[in-house]
């Protein structure tokens, strides 16, 4: 079943002198109770794209359909983890989980007991009281993760969630998320995450959409079909061929800029035959 | 005190003019606030709202307040006893309003993005968005504002509650510490107690400021939020040094006047934003030109006024203007090595901290204009010409308002030299002098720059005030020393001359201007590049 469809999607960014080109005829869907990982070089219009079916950017045509319908701004269903936390400094971790509850209505009591749940789910009990300030970099990616959840939304869409963080504590989270995500009790099980980090995609992915460095175009995408808990295949031949395929694809993506810059260099002489 | 009330009948209402004070400045720095916050967070929000507001404020601020203090009065006289109360909190408001607007557009525009997307993506809209991130965000920006419109109060409160219009003697009718400081100067002459009258107010002031403003500010700024305050004062400004500014943590907590407003100013404008603002500009002044068209008739009204006393000493405006600017120039140079030497010195040497802190505290709680009348009785006493003695109280009064910007903002700029660059003029063997010269002066140099525009900012409101010393009987013309303000205050104050009195306006704003173009804009870009990025 598909849960969402992202339909020729074209974003151009109007800077003081130029417009740059950043996603070019996006297409792909995802399929309920996926998990699927964009990866790409930076500056290839991922976090835009995330941030188009977040309904946060707009898109200069195409659309996303989400259960058929068109996403045009931020909806309850669809929430987002941000790279940098996106928590709100003056309000504590049980507050900030609560205010997006607040906005849907939910009234106070229920919210509180909500919020707490889903703090203790992702091993914050004991801290709801705490403001950002005092909690370490992974924690508050655990109010993140908290807050996107209570709203039970139906996909989750996760911005480069580990990069801020460092590898011990980004490894923790990553089995956290996939533990939530492999979790039939909680109604969200679509994930999509923007990613640069390979191997990371390759871990936690169903499927791996690959783009293309600047302006952001689907270059391939690779199922990969590692039995689950991964952790355990992580030393296995067919790991690290996912990868390689992977980063042959990325590579791909880059020299596909340099062809086509030559290309259109050579078309700009044949044009004008005088240089 | 009962000494005091024999002689002076006027000294048994110091608690009712205490209260009067305090509480004029209360009230009106409440409205500054309500407005700083409802405009600033409409300019930073609405992008139409901003391109006309911004640039129109910005200029408003840019013309000396105190100088448009005469046309407010002339104004608002009409109303009677009530007007000249409300001429004082009009005054009052626009010396106050500006820094909460700027600290609040910049706090506004600074609020990371990632939070404003979570915010966004969890359907914070419209009012919930303000209350749960935009008043929060702003909270330190406006009490950090409110805090520098509570000290500009006290400075201008001063100069507002006692002043000769025409021929006559106006005052709130119930009275202020600053006219009564006034009235025991000019009238009974005495410095022993205008010294006490002195030492009294600058003990509210630094009282206010070191306690109650700095609970206020640790509330706001630490315990539960800290990184906003950071991040709220480093977003604000493009300039390192106002980054720098905001690390500096002394014993209690200062906040300086605010430099956003430089930077804010600063910014280069787009094209229509210039636009906007010179037909905004024109519109004003063509408004006011209208309602002062029923006093004259408007063509004759503008012939009229140029041939009216003072506009004899229009001829004279190029010397003037050099006058003027002489004595600013002077006090400049002045305080800016002062506050080298004292600034260098506190940022090194614990020693001299513990002596200039102290200082900085005291020197900015006095409120300035309120030393003018004793620093004159003071040194005509000493001197005996009063001319010179004017002459030299206008520049003291001058280095004194400006030294406290120059030397705090070469304090935090001293302290936040990078450990690596310190490090560097070691190993290379820099010492005593020469590490001055090669290492610390260079690296405060876009810190002396932001402290100069503040103190040119603030000296031209001080001249205003300096170059013209009021009478108290009205047998004796005022004492004044020529220049381009004196003659503004004349043209003010003594003939009624609005003509005059906009164009001498109209001249100094077109000079500071004009500086601000042609000298700091360029100063700033040239040292910008000097700031190490930590």
């Amino acid at each position: 079943m598909v849960a969402l469809e992202i339909e020729n999607i074209t974003k151009t960014f109007v800077t003081d002198q130029s417009k740059i080109l950043v996603l070019d005829n996006v297409n792909f869907t995802v399929g309920k109770d996926e998990f699927l990982c964009l990866v790409g070089p930076s500056g290839c219009g991922k976090s835009t794209l995330l941030r188009i079916i977040a309904g946060l950017e707009k898109a200069d045509s195409g659309r996303v359909l989400f259960n058929g319908q068109p996403v045009t701004r931020p909806t309850p269903k669809i929430t987002m983890v941000f790279q940098l936390f996106g928590l709100l400094p003056w309000k504590t971790a049980l507050e900030n989980v609560e205010v997006p509850l607040e906005v849907l209505g939910v009234p106070k009591q229920n919210r509180v007991h909500i919020a707490k749940e889903y703090l203790q789910m992702v091993g914050l009990e004991g801290f709801e009281n705490t403001y950002p300030h005092d909690l370490s970099g992974g924690m508050k990616q655990r109010v993140g993760i908290a807050r996107a959840l209570a709203l039970k939304p139906e996909i989750l869409l996760m911005d480069e969630p580990f990069s801020s963080l460092d590898e011990l504590t980004a490894k923790t989270l990553r089995d956290l998320v996939l533990n939530i995500w492999r979790n039939p009790a909680l109604p969200t099980n679509t994930f999509i995450m923007v990613s640069h980090n390979v191997e990371e995609a390759v871990l936690m992915a169903d499927r791996v959409v690959v783009m293309t460095q600047r302006p952001g175009r689907i270059i391939g995408e690779i199922e990969i079909d590692i039995p689950r808990p991964r952790s355990q295949h992580l030393r296995e031949k067919q790991y690290f061929k996912y990868v390689d395929e992977v980063v042959e694809l990325l590579e791909k993506g880059k020299t596909t800029i340099k062809d086509e810059s030559l290309l259109s260099l050579t078309a700009k002489r044949t044009n004008n035959p005088n240089t | 005190m009962t000494l005091f009330q024999s002689q002076y009948p006027v000294i048994s209402n110091l608690p009712l003019y205490t209260f009067s004070t305090i509480f004029r400045i209360t009230i009106t720095l409440m409205i500054a606030v309500l407005w700083g916050i409802s405009f600033g967070i409409l300019a930073a929000t609405n992008k139409i709202a901003s391109l006309i507001l911004t640039p129109f404020i910005d200029l408003l601020q840019s013309i000396p307040i105190l100088g448009c203090f005469p046309m407010v009065i002339g104004f608002l006289l009409a109303l009677g006893p009530l007007g000249i109360e409300l001429s004082v909190m009009v005054l009052l408001f626009t010396s106050m309003a500006w820094a909460i607007f700027f600290g609040v557009l910049g706090a506004v525009r600074g609020i990371p993005t990632n939070i404003v997307e979570s915010s966004r993506s969890f359907g914070l809209t419209g009012w919930r968005y303000i209350r749960h991130v935009v008043l929060p965000a702003i909270t330190p920006a406006v009490v950090s504002g409110a805090n520098l419109a509570w000290c500009d109060g006290w400075f201008f409160m001063i100069a507002a509650e006692y002043v000769q219009y025409g021929k006559e003697l106006i005052y709130p009718p119930s009275g202020g510490l600053g006219y009564l400081l006034a009235k025991i100067t000019y009238e009974y002459k005495d410095m022993t107690v205008a010294i006490v009258l002195l030492v009294f107010i600058t003990f509210i002031v630094v009282y206010f400021n070191t306690l109650t403003w700095h609970k206020i500010m640790e509330r706001a700024s630490t315990g539960t939020f800290k990184p906003v305050f950071r991040m709220d004062l480093s977003g604000v400004g493009k300039l390192g040094v106002a980054r720098a500014t905001s690390w500096l943590h002394f014993e209690r907590v200062h906040w300086p006047k605010s430099f956003s407003i430089v930077s804010q100013r600063l910014r280069k404008y787009t094209y229509i934003e210039k636009i906007i603002a010179v037909a905004l500009v024109l519109s004003i002044i063509f408004f006011i030109l209208f309602s002062i068209r029923d006093q004259f008739p408007t063509l004759e009204t503008i012939q009229n006024g140029f041939s009216q006393p003072p506009a004899e000493e229009l001829i004279s405006l190029p010397l003037l203007i050099a006058l003027t600017m002489g004595r600013l120039a002077a006090a400049y140079g002045i305080s800016l090595a002062v506050a080298i030497v004292m600034g260098v010195l506190a940022a090194e040497h614990k020693k001299f901290a513990s002596i200039f802190y102290p200082l900085y505290d005291i020197g900015q709680g006095v409120p300035i204009l309120a030393l003018f009348p004793v620093i004159f009785l003071g040194l005509n006493q000493l001197i005996g010409i009063p001319r010179i003695a004017l002459e030299l109280t206008c520049i003291v009064m001058l280095v004194l308002d400006m030294i406290w910007y120059m030397f705090l903002n070469i304090v935090s700029a001293v302290k936040n030299i990078p450990t690596e660059i310190d490090e560097v003029g070691r190993l290379l063997g820099f010492k005593g002098i020469k590490r001055i010269t090669h290492i610390v002066i260079p690296s405060i140099l876009p810190a002396i720059v932001t402290g100069s525009i503040l103190s040119w900012g603030t000296g031209w409101n001080t001249i205003i005030f300096a170059e013209y010393l009021p009478s108290t009987e009205p047998t004796i013309p005022p004492l004044s020393i020529p220049g381009l303000s004196s003659l503004l205050d004349k043209a003010g104050y003594e003939y009624g001359n609005t003509v005059i009195l906009i164009f001498m306006l109209g001249i100094i704003a077109a000079i500071v201007l004009l500086m601000e173009a042609l000298v700091w804009r360029r100063l700033l870009r040239k040292f910008e590049k000097y700031h190490v990025e930590v």
